[in-house]
C-alpha cells in the first residue's frame, strides 16, 4: 500500500496543480450587441470617414496568473460593415473592397500574449481578410470588470492598431482613398 | 491630376494607347488578300494594355494561384492572349477550336466561382450556375469568333468596344467600380482596333484577335454576376447588344456599302444600351445622391 502511495502521490500532486492552472484559465465569450468595431481611413487625402463592423464574435481565454497562456479568437461577419450610406455599405461588400461574396468573414487569431503593465497585454497574432493572412500587434487594455444585469461575470478590453489595406489585397482607389486604416475594438466579453 | 482622370488616364487612355502602338507595330507590314486576317500579335497588343490597366487599377496579383476573383483577370489576360495565338494557327479546325474553347471556358469559370460552393451557392445551384456561365459565355465566344471570322471592317470590334464600355458603366452604377474600370480597359483596347480596321477595310479581324476581348470581357461580367452581384439578365442583354454586326450578314445589307452595315450595327447597340443603361443609372442615383465615392 504504502509503494502504491509512493509511486502515484507525484502524480496526484501534478494533476492538483493542472487542476489550479487550468481553473485560473477563463473563458469569455464577447458579446456582439455590447461590442464595437471602428475603424477611420482617410477620404481623398482630406477627411477621416468612420465605419462600423456591427457582427462580431469570439472567445477570449483569460488566464490572468499567467497572461502567455492566454488567447484571443475573434471572427468578424463583413457583411455587416456600417458606413451610414447604405450604397456605400454595398460597395464594401464588393469586390472593390471586402469581397464579401468570396470572403464573409474577417478572423483574428492570437498566438502570443504577454504582459506589458497591470492592465495591459500585447496580443500578437494573425489577421486572415480578404484571403490574406498577416501578424499583427496591438496592445489590449483591461478597461473593467464586472457584472452584467443577469448576475453574469463581464470584462472589458479595447485596443487601437493601424494595419495597410494593401497588404490585404485591398487596394482599389489607392492613393485617392487612404492606405492605412486605423482600428479600435471594444470588447464586452461575458464568462461561460 | 484628379483621382477620376488619373483613373481614367491608367484605365482607357493609356492601354488604348499601349494597344494600339503594338498593333501597328505587328500589323504594319500586313498581307493583302482575300480571308487574310490580322497578325497573331494583335492578340498580344490587346492583353499588353489590359494588363497595364489592371495593373494600375487593382495592382498585380498577391499570389499564385490568385486568392481573388478580380485576380483570376490578370491571370486570364496571359492564358487568353497564349490561347488566342493557338486560335490563329489553327484556323481551319474550327469545331476543334469551338470544343477547346467549351474546355477554356470551364475550367476557368470553376477555378473563379469554386469559392462559392457551398456558401453562396448550395449544392445544385452551385453546378447550375458554373454550367449556365460557362455555356452562356462559351456560346457568346463562338458567335463573336464566327463573326470577326466573317467580317470585314471595323464593326465587330467597335460594337463590342461600345457594349463593354457600356457594361462597364452599369457595373459602375452596381457598386463595383474595379470591374467596371477592367470593363472599360477592355473597351479601350478593343476600340484600339478600329482605326486599325478603318486602315485596313479589306481584312477581316479574326477570332484569334478578337480572343481577349471577349474572353476578358467575359470572365469579368462573371465575376459582376457571382461576386457583386449583378442581375444576371442585365449582362445577358449586354451580350446580346453586342451581336448587331451579325445584321451586316443579312442578305439586304451584304449587298449594300460596309458604311451601312456599320452605322446600323453601331445604332441598335446604342438603343439596346440606352434602354438597359437609363433605368441602371435611375436606380443609383435614386438610392446614391450622397455617395460620390
Amino acid at each position: 500500500m504504502g509503494n502504491i502511495i509512493k509511486r502515484w502521490m507525484p502524480m496526484v500532486v501534478a494533476l492538483s496543480t493542472m487542476g489550479t492552472l487550468t481553473a485560473s484559465a477563463q473563458t469569455y465569450q464577447i458579446d456582439p450587441v455590447h461590442t464595437s468595431l471602428i475603424f477611420r481611413v482617410k477620404h481623398m487625402n482630406t477627411a477621416y470617414v468612420y465605419g462600423r463592423f456591427n457582427q462580431v464574435t469570439g472567445t477570449i481565454v483569460l488566464n490572468e496568473a499567467n497572461p502567455a497562456r492566454s488567447s484571443v479568437n475573434i471572427e468578424v461577419d463583413a457583411n455587416s460593415v456600417y458606413t451610414a450610406n447604405e450604397q456605400r455599405d454595398n460597395h464594401l461588400r464588393s469586390p472593390d473592397f471586402f469581397n464579401t461574396r468570396q470572403f464573409p468573414t474577417i478572423r483574428f487569431v492570437s498566438t502570443q500574449v504577454s504582459r506589458v503593465n497591470a492592465n495591459t497585454v500585447r496580443v500578437r497574432g494573425n489577421l486572415t481578410m480578404r484571403g490574406v493572412t498577416r501578424p499583427i500587434t496591438a496592445d489590449v487594455v483591461l478597461t473593467g470588470k464586472g457584472k452584467s444585469p443577469q448576475g453574469r461575470e463581464i470584462i472589458g478590453f479595447e485596443t487601437t492598431f493601424t494595419i495597410r489595406r494593401s497588404e490585404f489585397g485591398i487596394r482599389y482607389g489607392l492613393p485617392g482613398l487612404g492606405d492605412e486604416v486605423r482600428v479600435t475594438l471594444s470588447v464586452e466579453a461575458g464568462r461561460q | 491630376m484628379n483621382f477620376l482622370a488619373q483613373q481614367i488616364l491608367w484605365g482607357a487612355v493609356l492601354p488604348a494607347l499601349i494597344a494600339l502602338a503594338v498593333l501597328v507595330v505587328f500589323n504594319w507590314r500586313l498581307g493583302r488578300g482575300a480571308g487574310v486576317s490580322l497578325h497573331w500579335g494583335t492578340p498580344v497588343a490587346l492583353t499588353a494594355g489590359y494588363l497595364f490597366a489592371h495593373w494600375r487599377i487593382v495592382g498585380l496579383p498577391l499570389s499564385f494561384p490568385p486568392l481573388d476573383s478580380n485576380e483570376w483577370l490578370f491571370v486570364m489576360g496571359v492564358v487568353v492572349t497564349l490561347w488566342a495565338i493557338v486560335e490563329h494557327f489553327t484556323a481551319r479546325w474550327e469545331r476543334a477550336r469551338a470544343a477547346a474553347r467549351l474546355v477554356l471556358a470551364g475550367a476557368v469559370a470553376w477555378l473563379v466561382l469554386k469559392p462559392l460552393i457551398g456558401s453562396v451557392w448550395q449544392g445544385s445551384a452551385w453546378y447550375f450556375w458554373w454550367g449556365g456561365l460557362t455555356l452562356g459565355w462559351w456560346l457568346w465566344w463562338s458567335l463573336q469568333a464566327g463573326l470577326a471570322d466573317r467580317l470585314p471592317g471595323p464593326v465587330v470590334p467597335l460594337v463590342l468596344s461600345m457594349v463593354a464600355g457600356g457594361g462597364g458603366l452599369i457595373l459602375l452604377w452596381s457598386n463595383s467600380s474595379s470591374l467596371s474600370q477592367l470593363g472599360g480597359a477592355v473597351a479601350a483596347v478593343v476600340g484600339a482596333l478600329v482605326p486599325l480596321m478603318l486602315w485596313r477595310r479589306d481584312v477581316l479581324v479574326g477570332a484569334s484577335a478578337i480572343a481577349p476581348a471577349v474572353g476578358l470581357l467575359g470572365l469579368v461580367w462573371i465575376n459582376a454576376i457571382a461576386f457583386v452581384p449583378v442581375p444576371a439578365w442585365r449582362i445577358a442583354v449586354l451580350a446580346i447588344a453586342s451581336l448587331t454586326p451579325l445584321l451586316a450578314l443579312l442578305p439586304a445589307f451584304k449587298r449594300r456599302s460596309l458604311w451601312l452595315s456599320v452605322a446600323v450595327s453601331a445604332v441598335v447597340t446604342a438603343i439596346v444600351l440606352g434602354a438597359l443603361m437609363l433605368p441602371t443609372y435611375r436606380a443609383y442615383v435614386a438610392s446614391a445622391q450622397t455617395y460620390g465615392y
